[in-house]
């Protein structure tokens, strides 16, 4: 797999657990479904699985570049993907508000 | 002095950021435009548009260069005013050492002359300064490059870099300790602005565009501040280490006799001469260094090419060749290899770094940037823009917040500070598409071109300023003044119009040059025209919006009383 | 710019002279502190067996985040008079240490 890709598949993780962080707070549960309430091991859940999501993402980092680079890409990348979460979720939300 | 933690933080927040977010906002925006300051070198000297070439041969094509580099006349007149008595004339001076580097952006093999001063330093603190002299070689010829062409302004390297690190301020070093200041404050607001905003992580997907201006301003501010944060600390942090023995000499001034000792036991340990013999020597093939270095890179595990070459003594019998590789696979800078001058063999190999020697290693090399890594280039270019987003939109913040107070006592601070906020972010970008558009439209053979292009970028961001101040009445007590708008439409048309004068002048458009893929002009050219059509975008809504409200939108009170 | 907080009870802004006295505590006086902690962290680590140069390069590290610490904690006592003393006091003391040290050490 070219080192290309693997940055790709590393971004797409990123947004992924980007996506479970925000998942885990109350306002984004309640924006992109539509239930009232957010258990608590739901809550838990989505951290974990974010977590996860963002470890698998430095490790696709790290198959494509040499670890010291990788240490830069990874911050960067997740910082691309939480903006790409948040534009998603304004969109959605002014979406709701216009209908 | 506040009641709480918090409530300091933010005061502190809102008034270093206001004090040093001027500054600021250009160390970010000139430190963005570094990232890509040999690719903005190739777009200002077309002459230079050429494919980056690996390190040419020594013997043949530098060496016979090296005996006709002349002292250059700024570099003497910098060092007279820092030795005492007179320098000797310029004929009369002797090189001492060499330097040679390329990189693999940069299509032209860079020289520069270190040549001894007998004289003494004024400075007890240094040991003897040196005059220096520049050429540059093409290294696919082995020819220097023209003086005409060697001397032309690079708006990259030359100017937009200096410009970030120590803002074209010479006088006492002054720019150098106004950035360093920054910077350090800079890393004050990050952790205050953390602290004063209880749900930071919480919140950190929250952008309400639709809600009231102030809000939606303070949204933005936080978020670009959060999702840049790890980027905006460590860059910051890097920076100031990089001048730490400017900012912070008392290991050398405090503890003098301890320091110099240990200098020279240092330097004793690797075996290289510190002072030359003052005997004339014989230098050795160089080639065959470089062709050794290589080898033994490759028999280590990591095969290269040569990054730099420098020989220390130059025409001494004690000369030693250092020589490093050219770090494109890493951040960190790698061992050199140090050969004695007259006999071409290895004299001495710097040993594995240390902890903290690699860590220095790394935080040099996420600011310095000598890897080869397009797409994390490109990250670190958004990194900076977004660091520009959050101080601008921290000025809006405050501006907006007080207007209408200001307004109803006939206090002109917000009007002073939105002025100011405008200069420094729409009338920088004015006067950097000027510059731009001068550097293409300005005859080559000018007298002083440098001189006519620095000053296009100067009285531009002058003239945007008294723009700025000039339109701040006409949105006293709310809303954006039309000085926003005005100078987002002067970027576009300025951009645009740039990237228009390329093509005229030099036949290179972005269709062609993304065809034939010459990267370096391709994407100075795109970024001008993506520029050109946010700039644009953003000057025709401010213009809407004026038209729709016909007055301002009062002022909102934010909830959180901890944003003072 | 005279009230800045909403909340009750708070105490009024500060007059521009004394806000600039405390920005001055905090920025000058921490970088004092920073200057005298930089030479003695210096000295410190080439005692534990750290080469000269190395222990300055430690000592830059920490003394960057030092001084932001210095700046951020300026703030935070209720007397300007108190930030002053902790932070120039401290570093002039740092400093000294330093220079006996190494003179004893050479």
């Amino acid at each position: 797999m070219s080192d290309a890709v693997l940055v790709l598949l590393a971004l797409l993780a990123a947004v992924a657990g980007m996506a479970a962080f925000a998942l885990a707070n109350e306002t984004h549960w309640r924006q992109m479904l539509r239930e009232r309430t957010q258990t608590g091991a739901a809550r838990t859940a989505c951290k974990l699985f974010g977590a996860a999501l963002l470890a698998l993402s430095f490790l696709l980092c790290a198959l494509a570049d040499p670890v010291s680079m990788a240490m830069l890409v990874w911050p960067m990348l997740l910082g691309v993907a939480a903006a790409t979460v948040a534009a998603f979720l304004t969109l959605k939300a002014r979406d709701r508000s216009c209908r | 002095m506040r009641e709480t933690f918090r409530l300091s933080m933010a005061y502190l927040h809102t008034w270093l950021g206001l004090l040093l977010g001027f500054v600021l906002m250009a160390i970010f925006f000139f430190g963005s435009l570094s990232v890509f300051d040999r690719e903005i070198d190739r777009w200002s000297v077309p002459e230079t548009r050429a494919q980056a070439a690996p390190f040419p041969s020594f013997d043949r094509s530098v060496l016979p260069i090296i005996d006709s580099v002349k002292p250059d006349p700024e570099s003497m007149e910098h060092t007279a005013a820092e030795v005492i008595g007179k320098l000797p004339p310029a004929d009369a001076l002797k090189a001492g050492d060499v330097g040679v580097y390329t990189n693999h952006r940069d299509p032209i093999l860079r020289m520069y002359v270190a040549f001894d001063v007998p004289n003494k330093p004024r400075d007890a603190n240094l040991d003897h300064v040196h005059v220096y002299g520049f050429a540059s070689v093409d290294p696919q010829t082995g020819e220097r490059l023209p003086a005409d062409i060697q001397d032309r302004l690079q708006l990259g390297t030359g100017f937009f870099f200096p410009m970030h690190f120590m803002l074209h301020l010479e006088w006492m070093e002054l720019g150098y300790w106004i950035v360093g200041l920054a910077g350090m404050v800079m890393m004050a607001a990050l952790v205050s602005g953390v602290v004063m905003h209880r749900k930071i992580f919480r919140e950190m997907f929250t952008f309400r565009p639709e809600k009231a201006r102030l809000r939606s301003i303070l949204d933005l501010h936080n978020m670009t501040g959060v999702l840049a944060l790890p980027f905006l600390f460590v860059i910051t942090l890097s920076g100031l280490l990089i001048f730490a023995f400017m900012y912070l000499p008392s290991p050398t001034t405090l503890m003098r006799p301890l320091a110099k000792a240990q200098e020279l036991v240092e330097a004793a340990g690797t075996g290289l001469p510190v002072d030359p013999s003052g005997k004339p020597g014989k230098l050795a093939s160089v080639d065959a260094m470089m062709e050794a270095a290589k080898a033994r890179w490759a028999a280590k595990g990591v095969p290269g090419e040569i990054g730099s070459v420098a020989i220390i003594h130059y025409g001494d019998a004690d000369a030693y060749v250092s020589i490093a590789r050219d770090n494109v696979d890493r951040v960190a800078t790698s061992e050199t290899l140090h050969f004695t001058g007259s006999t071409g063999a290895l004299a001495y190999e710097d040993p594995p770094a240390s902890g903290i020697r690699t860590t220095e290693g790394f935080l040099y090399g996420l600011h310095f940037q000598q890897f080869r890594h397009w797409t994390l280039r490109w990250l670190l270019f958004a990194g900076g823009l977004a660091g520009c987003a959050c101080i601008a939109s921290g000025f809006l913040f405050f501006v907006e917040k007080r207007k209408k107070k200001h307004a109803a006592i006939g206090v002109p601070g917000a009007r002073i500070t939105e002025a100011l906020a405008v200069a420094s972010v729409t009338g920088m970008l004015v006067a950097t598409g000027a510059m731009l558009l001068a550097n293409r439209l300005l005859p080559v053979d000018l007298p002083g071109l440098a001189g006519w292009q620095e000053a296009v970028f100067w009285l531009t961001w002058l003239a945007t300023l008294a723009h700025a101040g000039l339109r701040s009445g006409a949105a006293a007590s709310g809303g954006f003044s039309p000085a926003w708008g005005e100078q987002a439409g002067l970027v576009a048309l300025l951009a645009a119009g740039a990237a228009l004068a390329n093509w005229v002048t030099t036949g290179d458009h972005i269709i062609r040059t993304v065809a034939e893929g010459y990267w370096p002009v391709a994407g100075v050219d795109a970024v001008l025209l993506v520029t050109a059509g946010v700039a644009g975008y953003v000057a025709l809504r401010l213009r809407s919006r004026v038209r729709r409200s016909g007055q301002a939108t009062p002022a909102v009170t934010i909830k959180e009383p901890a944003h003072v | 710019m005279k009230e800045m907080l909403a909340k009750p009870g708070a105490r009024p802004a500060m007059r521009p002279l004394r806000a600039a006295n405390r920005f001055a505590a905090a920025i000058v006086g921490g970088y004092l502190f920073a200057y005298g902690f930089t030479a003695l962290a210096t000295f410190t680590g080439f005692g534990a067996g750290l080469p000269f140069s190395e222990a300055q390069v430690l000592a830059w590290m920490l003394g960057a985040l030092v001084y932001l610490g210095a700046i951020l904690w300026g703030f935070v006592p209720r007397t300007t008079t108190k930030a002053w003393t902790v932070l120039a006091g401290g570093g002039a003391a740092m400093g000294v240490a330093a220079w006996l040290l190494s003179r004893w050490a050479v």
